[in-house]
């Protein structure tokens, strides 16, 4: 099986049936992706596959051989942040930043299905994804 | 709501330059962060 994470492609030894959470992160050390509650709930484990939103923690890594994985690693650099990534540290909305990298992903999935401004209720949806906190 | 404000800044474009992490000053450890912690 093959991946292209982050535009590097690689070829894979996990077996089949292992979540893409852990080939990202104990196969190809990849670790913005986390480990939260592991049956699809939290969104702290969301990815990129071919540019839509999914839960790593519930992909068998063999039903999207061959994919685009994009993380948070692939979005910028600490000095080339993202637009979503600079607005959280203005924001400072990172609370204790375990489940950001997830929030992020999904964010930017958002914001590029939209293609410009969203409404206040959209981004309350995708803030009560998280659990963090209440959606107020 | 933190995260709110921001996706909403986000999208509308408004986001400026975030500054580079602050230099360590005397006395201080110069810590590296690399990774993740979890």
């Amino acid at each position: 099986m093959k991946l292209t994470v982050n535009g590097v492609e690689h070829e894979l030894a996990s077996a089949p049936l292992t979540p893409l959470l852990h080939v990202l992160r104990d196969e190809l050390d990849v670790t913005s992706p986390k480990a939260g509650c592991q049956q699809g709930g939290c969104g702290t484990c969301t990815v990129l596959i071919d540019g839509e939103p999914r839960r790593s923690c519930l992909t068998a890594v063999a039903t999207v051989d061959g994919a685009e994985i994009t993380t948070l690693e692939g979005l910028g650099e600490a000095e080339s942040m993202s637009a979503v990534q600079a607005a959280f540290h203005e924001h400072y909305a990172a609370q204790c930043g375990f489940c950001t990298p997830g929030i992020i992903m999904a964010a930017t999935a958002l914001l590029e299905r939209k293609g410009g401004p969203v409404e206040r209720d959209e981004a309350r949806r995708l803030a009560a994804t998280t659990a963090a906190a209440p959606a107020t | 709501m933190k995260i709110v404000d921001a996706v909403l800044a986000a999208s509308r474009g408004q986001v400026g330059t975030v500054p580079d992490l602050p230099e360590p000053e005397q006395g201080e450890p110069d810590v590296i962060v690399k990774g993740s912690p979890a």
